[in-house]
Parts: C-alpha cells; sequence; structure tokens
C-alpha cells in the first residue's frame, strides 16, 4: 500500500501538531525530513530538525515499526510546533518525498485492514473521528472498548443454550419436547427479544447522539430568526439587517447542550411575497421544517405566528429587551418602551420571552429544546446503538426472532433451527463470532446424549 | 525390488471405507487388489448392527446415488427400517435400518468377489513403497511385493489397536480380530501424523435371557428402501426400548475406581457423543435413568445388541450391572463391552480430495482419518476411490461443496478442522441442511457420478424417470382451480376459502394441505411414485426457506471461489501468530476454507483479503 501522511490533530492553532505517516516509506520519508542517515529506534523519540522549503524548525519524531504500529504499518510521527501553516509546509514535504495524502480515517482503514482492529473497534473508531459532541465520543470509545461485543455476545450466548436444545432433538430423534421444555424455550426467547429490542430502542437516542437535533427556526419576516441563530450558537453566519425578508437560503449552525449536537436551520421568514428569489427561499423553509426534529416559532410584537404542525414546538417572542424591566417580569401586562401597540400580547400564554440582542433567557431556551427533543433517559454511562450497521443487524436478529418463535409453534423444527441459527449469524456479525462448532460443544456440555 | 505383480491400485482394508473405496477404482476400470487382515471381517459391523440415522441416512444416501455399494447391501440385509424424525421436518428427516450382519458381511464380500478387476488377498501390509514423494506399491507382512501407483489407506481401528475392560489390556483388534502392527512405523517415516483415538461398544447378550415384557416394542416400517435401486423393503424384526436405573447407576458409582477411564488406563480420546454408560453417570449425574436399546444382530443368532450401555467395566462388575436392568434380571452376557484405543492420522494431513499432501498417489479414507461410523467411513470410501482413480487418469480431484452433501461438509471438516475427537456426522454440522436433504441425494449427485462413471445405466434411467415426473408433477399443479371446485377439500381441511382461484401449488402452500391431499382430491398422480410427490410437497411447502438458504449458499460460495496462492503466512504482518500457524499447518485451498479453520478470526480473513487485491490475485 502506498505511503501516505496526515495531520493527526486538529487542523487550527495549537501548541502542537503531530503529523503521521504510515507505509513502507515512512522511514526513508523521515531521513529525508530530518537529512540524517541515523538509525532511528522503534518507539524512541528524536530532537530532530525538520527541513521543508528554505527553511527548517525542531520537532520531536518517533517511529514505530510494522506490525507494531497503530496501522500495523511503519509509522512515523512528528510532533512539531502547533500552528497550521508550519504544519502544512512539513505535509508539503512529505509529499514531494513521494507520500500521498491520507483520505479521513485512512488510518484506522489500515489498521483494520491489517487485522490491528475488529470491525467494531474499527467502527468505534470512524465514530470518534466522526464525533463532534461529548457524547458521541463516549459512545465511539464505549464501542473501542467492546462494550456492545459484551453486550451482543451475552445474547448471543443464550440464543446458543436454545439453539443446542433444539438441535440436540433434530440430531437425536428418540429425545422430543416436553410441554416444560417447550414452554421454557418459548419464554427464552421472548426473554432474548425484549433484552434486544430494548437495545434497539437505544438506538433512538443512539442516532441523536449522532446525528445531532435539528431545530428549524421558522416566523414572519424581521421578527429576529437569524439573529437568534447568531445568538444561540454564538457565530455570525447569518446576515441580520432591518430589511424583512434579509435571509433567502437556509442557513445552518451548530452548538452543544449537555454533550448534544443541535443543528440550528434560519429560514426565510413566511409571508405571502411577489419576489421571485424570496418565494423559493419560502418554500426551502417549508422543507427544513419538514426535516427538522423540533420547531422554534418566533414572534415579536409586530408579528404574532400560527404555525400548524404535528412537530414538538416551543413558542419564542423575541425582542424582550424592547420592555421594560419591571413589567416585563409579569409577562400578563407588558408595556413596551417603544410606542407600538402591546395590547395585542396580553392574552398570550405559553411563550418563552428572549432577546437575540442581551443573550437573556437564551440557556433556558436551550434547555427546552433539550428536554423536548432529547429523551430525558439519556445518560452518559449507559450504552446506546449508534452505528447504522449495527442497528441493521439487531433488527435482523429481532425479525428473524419473531418469525422463529412464530415458527416453533406452527411449522416443523428443522425451520425454526434455520431461523434462529441465522439470528445468531446476524449477532455474530456484530462480535465476529460465528462458528458453529461453538453450537455443538454446547450441545455435548449440557446435555447428555449417546449412541 | 521384485514386485509379484502390478497393479493400478491397492486398498489396504476391507471395511465400509475399503469396500467403497476398491469397488469405485474396480468400477472405474482401474486394476485394484484389495488386502483385509481377515477375509471373514469384510464389511463387518463392529459396532451396531444398524446403518442410516440422523445425518447419516443422509451419507449413505448420497454413495448411493453416486454410484456406491452401502444403500444396495442395506437393502439386501434389512431387518427393520424406520423413517426417523418424520415430525421435525424435511431437513432432519433420516432413514435408519437395522440390519442381519452376517447377511451384510457375506452379500457385501460376494459383491466384491463378483467385481470385475479386483482381486481380493488376505494378509498384513507392511509398508507403503514410495519413490521421489510418488507411491509406488506395497509390501506385506509376507515380504511380497506388490506395484501400483495409487493406495487408498482404509484400515480403520485396527492400527495398533488395544482391546480395554476393567484391567485387562490386550494389543487386539475389534471383535477378537488381530491388529495391524507394522503399518503405523511405515506411516510415520512418511511423515504422515499420528495421533490415538478411543471408542467402545457394548455388550451382547442372549436373546433367550431377556424378559422383551418390560421392553416397549418398537415395530419397523414398510414402506422404505435404502437404495434407489430397490423397492420398499418390509420390516422383519421389531426393536425394543427400556431404561437402565438407579440401582445401576449406584453400583456403577460404587465401582467407578474399576473404570479403566477414570483409573488412567485409558490415554486415547473418546467422542463425547457416544460416552460409555459409566461416563454419563459422572457427567450427569441428576440423570434418573437413561434410555437403551435392544437390537436383534441377525435372524440366525440370539445374540442382542444393547444400545447406549457401552462400557469398559471389568467383566464381574459388567455382569452385575447389566442384571440391574429391568428386564435383564437373569441376563447372560455372550461379548463382554469393550474399549478399543487405535492409532489415525491428523486428516489436516490431507487435501480434499483426501490425498496426502506430502506424497502423491497416498490417500486415506474411514476411520484412520479420525471419524467414526460405518456411513462416515463409506463416504470418504467412495470419494477417495473416485479421486484416486482420477488421479491415475490425471483428472482433477472431484470435491464436494458444503452446499451440495454432507459427504462434502465431512470432508471439509476432516481436512479443515483439528478434529479432537472420533468425528460423527450430525445434521447440526451441515449449514445448509434445507438443501442436503435425503429426498433429493439424487438430484443433487445422481448426475455427477454419472460424469464420474459410477452409475449404472440402470440408475441413470430411474433418475431421469424421476426427473421427468418431477416435471409432470409441477407443470400440473400450476393449473388453477376456481372457489367452488376447493370448496370442499378446503372445508375438511379446515382452511379459509380463497375469494378467487387458487393454482394448486397455491394450495399446497396452505399449512394443512399436503400435495397427497390433492391428488386424492383432484384424482391425480395416480401414475406417479409417492417418492416424487414427497418431493415436490417438500419444495413447495419450503419454498421461501429454501430460497434464502441458496442465497446465503450464493453469498459464501464467492469466498469459495477465491483460491489461495502457496504462501508462506508468516511473512504476512498483519495475521495473529495462532492463525499464521494454523494456515502454515492447513494450508487452506480457497479463503471459503481459510474462513472455516478454527483459530483464523474474521479480522485474519480480512487480512488475507486485502493480501489477494493487493497483490492482483482478485
Ligand atoms: N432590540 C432587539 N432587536 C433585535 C433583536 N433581534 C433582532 N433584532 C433586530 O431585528 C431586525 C431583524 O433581524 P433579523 O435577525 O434579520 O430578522 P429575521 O427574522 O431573520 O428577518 P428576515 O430574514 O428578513 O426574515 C434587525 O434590525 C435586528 O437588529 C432583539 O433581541 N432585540
Ligand atoms: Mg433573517
Amino acid at each position: 500500500m502506498d505511503t501516505v501522511v496526515a495531520l493527526a490533530t486538529p487542523p487550527g492553532n495549537s501548541g502542537v501538531a503531530i503529523i503521521r505517516i504510515s507505509g513502507e516509506g515512512a522511514y526513508s520519508i523521515l531521513q529525508k525530513l530530518t537529512k540524517s542517515k541515523q538509525k532511528f529506534i522503534p518507539r524512541y523519540m528524536y530532537l530532530k530538525k525538520i527541513y521543508f522549503k528554505n527553511a527548517s524548525d525542531d520537532a520531536l519524531v518517533v517511529f514505530f515499526a510494522a506490525p507494531n504500529s497503530y496501522t500495523g504499518e511503519d509509522v512515523v510521527e512528528i510532533h512539531a510546533h502547533g500552528g497550521y501553516h508550519l504544519a502544512q509546509m512539513i505535509i508539503d514535504a512529505c509529499l514531494q518525498f513521494g507520500a500521498t495524502m491520507a483520505g479521513a480515517g485512512e488510518f484506522s482503514k489500515r489498521a483494520f485492514l491489517n487485522g490491528k482492529l475488529t470491525l467494531d473497534q474499527a467502527e468505534g473508531i470512524m465514530d470518534i473521528i466522526n464525533a463532534e459532541s461529548d457524547m458521541q465520543i463516549s459512545m465511539g470509545s464505549k464501542l473501542l472498548n467492546g462494550q456492545l461485543v459484551e453486550i451482543i455476545a451475552n445474547q448471543a450466548n443464550k440464543l446458543t443454550d436454545i439453539i443446542a436444545e433444539i438441535e440436540a432433538k433434530l440430531d437425536y430423534p428418540e429425545y422430543e419436547f416436553s410441554a416444560q421444555e417447550t414452554s421454557n424455550v418459548q419464554q427464552n426467547l421472548a426473554f432474548i427479544i425484549d433484552d434486544l429490542r430494548a437495545l434497539l430502542n437505544t438506538s433512538k437516542n443512539g442516532q441523536i447522539i449522532k446525528n445531532g437535533v435539528k431545530v428549524a427556526l421558522v416566523g414572519a419576516p424581521n421578527v429576529g430568526k437569524s439573529s437568534l441563530l447568531n445568538a444561540l450558537t454564538n457565530t455570525n453566519k447569518a446576515i441580520v439587517t432591518e430589511i424583512a425578508g434579509t435571509t433567502r437560503d437556509v442557513i445552518d449552525a451548530e452548538y452543544q447542550f449537555n454533550g448534544i449536537i443541535f443543528r440550528l436551520f434560519d429560514t426565510a421568514g413566511i409571508h405571502e411575497s411577489a419576489d421571485k428569489v424570496e418565494q423559493i427561499g419560502i418554500e426551502r423553509a417549508k422543507q427544513t421544517l419538514n426535516d427538522a426534529d423540533i420547531v422554534l416559532l418566533i414572534s415579536d410584537s409586530d408579528n404574532i405566528c400560527t404555525l400548524n404542525t404535528p412537530k414538538p414546538i416551543i413558542k419564542v417572542f423575541n425582542k424582550s429587551d424592547l420592555y421594560t424591566p419591571t413589567q416585563h417580569a409579569d409577562t400578563t401586562n407588558k408595556t413596551k418602551t417603544t410606542n407600538k401597540n402591546v395590547a395585542l400580547h396580553n392574552t398570550l400564554d405559553g411563550y418563552i420571552y428572549v432577546s437575540a440582542l442581551t443573550g437573556e433567557n437564551l440557556d433556558k431556551l436551550k434547555q427546552q429544546i433539550f428536554d423536548l427533543t432529547v429523551n430525558k433517559q439519556i445518560d452518559g454511562n449507559a450504552f446506546y446503538l449508534t452505528n447504522a450497521r449495527h442497528i441493521q443487524c439487531v433488527s435482523k436478529a429481532i425479525e428473524l426472532l419473531l418469525q422463529a418463535k412464530q415458527t416453533f409453534a406452527t411449522t416443523t423444527l428443522d425451520i425454526t433451527a434455520n431461523l434462529l441459527k441465522s439470528a445468531w449469524q446476524s449477532l455474530g456479525e456484530i462480535t465476529g463470532v460465528t462458528s458453529d462448532e461453538a453450537i455443538i460443544d454446547r450441545i455435548f456440555s449440557k446435555f447428555c446424549l449417546g449412541k | 525390488m521384485e514386485f509379484v505383480a502390478s497393479y493400478d491400485a491397492v486398498v489396504i482394508g476391507s471395511g465400509h471405507a475399503g469396500c467403497e473405496a476398491c469397488l469405485a477404482l474396480s468400477r472405474l476400470n482401474k486394476k485394484t487388489l484389495l488386502t483385509t487382515l481377515n477375509l471373514d471381517s469384510i464389511a463387518f459391523l463392529a459396532c451396531n448392527p444398524s446403518i442410516g440415522g440422523t445425518a447419516k441416512g443422509q451419507l449413505a444416501q448420497e454413495v448411493d446415488a453416486l454410484g456406491g455399494e452401502m444403500g444396495v447391501n442395506t437393502d439386501k440385509s434389512v431387518l427393520q427400517l424406520r423413517m426417523l424424525n418424520s415430525g421435525k421436518g424435511p431437513a432432519v428427516q433420516s432413514l435408519r435400518a437395522q440390519v442381519d450382519k452376517i447377511v451384510y458381511h457375506t452379500k457385501m464380500k460376494q459383491t466384491l468377489e463378483h467385481q470385475k478387476n479386483l482381486e481380493i488377498l488376505q494378509g498384513e501390509v507392511a509398508e507403503i513403497l514410495t519413490k521421489n514423494g510418488k507411491v509406488i506399491g506395497i509390501k506385506t507382512a509376507l515380504n511380497e511385493c506388490f506395484a501400483c501407483k495409487v493406495v487408498v489407506v482404509a484400515t480403520g481401528v485396527y492400527l495398533n489397536s488395544s482391546v480395554i475392560i476393567g484391567d485387562f489390556k490386550k494389543s487386539s483388534g475389534p471383535n477378537g480380530y488381530e491388529p495391524s502392527t507394522l503399518l503405523t512405523s511405515s506411516l510415520k517415516k512418511l511423515g504422515i501424523p499420528l495421533r490415538r483415538f478411543k471408542t467402545g461398544t457394548p455388550a451382547r447378550v442372549d436373546g433367550k435371557t431377556i424378559d422383551y415384557s418390560k421392553f416397549e416394542l418398537q415395530p419397523g416400517e414398510n414402506n422404505y428402501s435404502f437404495s434407489y435401486l430397490d423397492k420398499p423393503k418390509k420390516s422383519k424384526l421389531p426393536c425394543h426400548l427400556g431404561y437402565t436405573s438407579t440401582a445401576m447407576h449406584d453400583y456403577i458409582r460404587q465401582n467407578i475406581h474399576l473404570a479403566p477411564l477414570y483409573s488412567g488406563k485409558i490415554e486415547g480420546i473418546g467422542p463425547r457423543y457416544c460416552p460409555s454408560i459409566e461416563d454419563k453417570i459422572m457427567r450427569f449425574a441428576d440423570k434418573e435413568r437413561h434410555q437403551l436399546f435392544l437390537e436383534p444382530e441377525s435372524t440366525s443368532t440370539d445374540e442382542v445388541y444393547v444400545q447406549g450401555i457401552s462400557s469398559s467395566m471389568p467383566a464381574n462388575v459388567q455382569r452385575n450391572m447389566y442384571r440391574l436392568i429391568p428386564g435383564f434380571e437373569n441376563v447372560k452376557i455372550m461379548r463382554f463391552a469393550y474399549a478399543i484405543e487405535y492409532d489415525c492420522i491428523n486428516a489436516t494431513a490431507l487435501k480434499s480430495s483426501l490425498e496426502s499432501k506430502s506424497v502423491n498417489g497416498l490417500f486415506f479414507a474411514g476411520q484412520i482419518n479420525g471419524t467414526s461410523g460405518y456411513e462416515e467411513a463409506a463416504a470418504q470410501g467412495i470419494m477417495a476411490g473416485i479421486n484416486a482413480a482420477r488421479y491415475l487418469n490425471n483428472l482433477p480431484a472431484v470435491v464436494l461443496g458444503r452446499d451440495q452433501a454432507y459427504i462434502g461438509v465431512l470432508i471439509d471438516d476432516l481436512v479443515t478442522k483439528n478434529i479432537t475427537e472420533p468425528y460423527r456426522m450430525m445434521t447440526s454440522r451441515a449449514e445448509y441442511r434445507l438443501t442436503l436433504r435425503q429426498d433429493n441425494c439424487d438430484i443433487r449427485l445422481t448426475e455427477l457420478g454419472h460424469d464420474i462413471g459410477l452409475v449404472t445405466n440402470k440408475r441413470y434411467k430411474l433418475y431421469k424417470q424421476k426427473l421427468l415426473q418431477i416435471k409432470k408433477v409441477t407443470d400440473a399443479l400450476s393449473c388453477m382451480k376456481n372457489p367452488q371446485q376447493l370448496e370442499s377439500l378446503f372445508k375438511q381441511k379446515s382452511e379459509s376459502l380463497p375469494k378467487s382461484g387458487l393454482t394448486l401449488k397455491e394450495c399446497i402452500k396452505r399449512n394443512n394441505i399436503t400435495i397427497f391431499d390433492i391428488a386424492k382430491h383432484f384424482n391425480l398422480f395416480k401414475d406417479i411414485s409417492p417418492s416424487v410427490l414427497e418431493y415436490v410437497n417438500t419444495e413447495i411447502k419450503y419454498e421461501g426457506y429454501i430460497k434464502n438458504e441458496q442465497d446465503l449458499i450464493n453469498k459464501n460460495k464467492k469466498l469459495d471461489n477465491i483460491s489461495m496462492p502457496n504462501l508462506d503466512y508468516n511473512t504476512l504482518a498483519g495475521l495473529r501468530k495462532e492463525a499464521r500457524q494454523k494456515l502454515n499447518d492447513i494450508r487452506p485451498s480457497t479463503i471459503g476454507q481459510a474462513r472455516r479453520i478454527d483459530g483464523v478470526s474474521p479480522s485474519d480473513i480480512n487480512v488475507l483479503l486485502v493480501y489477494l487485491k493487493l497483490h492482483g490475485k482478485i
């Protein structure tokens, strides 16, 4: 495989930048970078001068010889001074010496292909690489630590017992299921199905952990949707003007709250418009609304919006800073410091009053969004199914087990055995063990059979 | 070296593997010599007088479908036939026969004697002669040499065997026959890895001393034959079912220190599925009684085989414990139960053709390869015979797939997995058992047997007729019936009546309706054999499941079609140490085989796949 190079630390300014090189050419690239013929002993750190373009810089370098490295190939790591520009120049030098740029997750891919990581560990690492929130990283590291394997192996193990019992009856015709044994099998199958279903249910949370929560900001023009997006995400992504109809396209930005990622989508203000561009923007706003997990319906004193949607909705009253502090505390009797008519709002119930300008109540709003979208049971210590392949394997196993439970009562035993074995294999695709010897061993350790 | 005579092939041993091997070779026009320690032990049923049973019935019928002899010989000597597991589904149904062990031997001996191209010689083979890594002949204990290009070793449990009964241990083959003491060192010299296994057999008792009133009668059935060539046979003798007693268990427990297995006298590894009664009682202490079956050995003797009570206890303990079985109060033992230890080879030293990886022209078949059972032996015998003949003709070996036959599963397991106890075929070893049914053995294998040249014209014609009948039936079943025509049948079978018409095939998919109901109701298929109807019925009722299995087969076939080049696995850095070692030992021929080696993990397989991909091999 060709030799690849990439920045191993996050891009941007940091104290140290680590450049990783993996592949057959790693060692010779190290020698060329350091202009040195010396022998680098594996796993020893050296302080060397690194030469690139017409300059040089001091760096710590370390060499790992295959297969004792993260990727299983020869690996060199260069710990250089932080700074995007410097790291880029060292990488450019590596490219000149024959390396190619590593794709995303390339190092982990190589580690997996070289047998350094099991499939689910590799998937765990991929999740960490792609992770943005704290919760996501903790799920990835749980995968990496084999927690999923343990949970699945436990169910597969229970299933092995049932399969062994059925196989024994198939290979030894003189044994038949007694009524007691039959109901035991039914019950144990039901337990496994329940447990797997509970695991699968965590996948809803798991998906939230992995993909974040989609929040749509909708409302009439000029109520401050874009201002809120900027304030909540602490960015400047959306353009803000006092002109109604500023936002045309959908703008997104995100923030983290309690370890979960929230993606906000700012949309064009919805109203009757003759402007062609704005019309398209309004169409897109409606589309965004459809994809969202939750809707923030924004109003201000000029425009009270209503919306009919089955999605969870939070009614937000923006520009609270325009009210006098004392009156503001009493939501039933507000007067504005401006000369606009406020009588309208005396009857408004169930609104949260915020200010994009001063940041008032924004944390409270974030908490409400969190409460309405993320299941309260999400708990950093529990396990959630987040990987699409794992979700698929578990759902397939459940489906097969349900079928087996039915055929056990209605069809011949050989069919049930087949379905159970397939279910078992589905689980084995997660744990990486599906040898039939395991079932046979179980038959013999559990049952007294003889010819 | 002077050769007395010259043959194409020599088969050593006349047990169930040797018989099939020498018949396959001679029927494929190879001049063949069969040597045996004792002519009276040809096709000897050393353990129970029975052929078939779960998975074994499939093996025997596959041998039959390929043109082997086991099924035909069973039909000639049958005492009783039963279909096992008939309620548990078509995938696991198997035929089992009780046979007359004396007739079984004499009929097979006659067949061998009448076979063209085949000579039989009593004598002990002392050495396999090779030159430049190729077989050139054999030498007997009498110092005579015979030239040949291939040898099939089918020596069963006779290599350096010892019989053990309590304290008594004697160098002996089964049933007092002579062991073979010279061949082991010749095999060692040729670099064949050897190991020691153990098995056992129960006592034979005098049927006149059994109180049958305390046993449950097990009559046979009359609708079956083992070979596709034969007409259904009538069952002549029943078996009996009985149980051990707690008194017997207590007695055995008190005397357990006398059991060779517990005193350390036996070193061989015995099979878990065929434990001695002392083993069962110690391992499954909470079981109050164990089943046992009484099987007649022959119509010309009173000896009865006591299935389930094999033992290697001392003689007096055996006598006392057997009498504690209800109905055995006055029983007289005629032959004592014994354990037997023997040399066998590690079959991972063989290719899938059953030829040695190190010596060209040297084939192995049967219990010498670490299996147990007559059917397992016969299955290997016919394949070794076929492949030895093809070796002589410079043709590629015939290797049956795991999706093609139990024989394929058997041989693949033997040459791939490190078997640590005598290997018995079980349906649970087959991953595609809905495909490997006994009702389609001929459909799976007879065309192949015909291509190989073992299937006779008579068999082939019967097979072609069957295919025609199947087509006729299948065509007829696409006929549409309207609800009125179905009403009385559906009512009678308590099925809900469809609103619009159904084809007959769709009717059979209903839970409570079989092809036989359709045949009766619409007066169809009068000229079609029941076995054809049974086959079509299964194919329709299980269509969805069979298709799923076929999808799985196709998926796995891709891996089986990726062949492995000759590699030094030590150079593949990504492999784990254990995997490297196992792969170097077994040298799998395909990725599929590599995957089945225990100790090779899925990530090791990824390493191999990546290697092959990088080197342009896939
Ligand atoms: N006083 C005060 N003014 C605000 C607040 N939020 C927004 N504004 C002002 O309201 C005007 C409109 O703000 P935007 O954020 O562009 O409103 P929008 O809803 O995105 O408008 P469109 O994109 O045109 O639909 C700007 O002049 C903002 O400065 C607030 O909390 N307090
Ligand atoms: Mg805007």
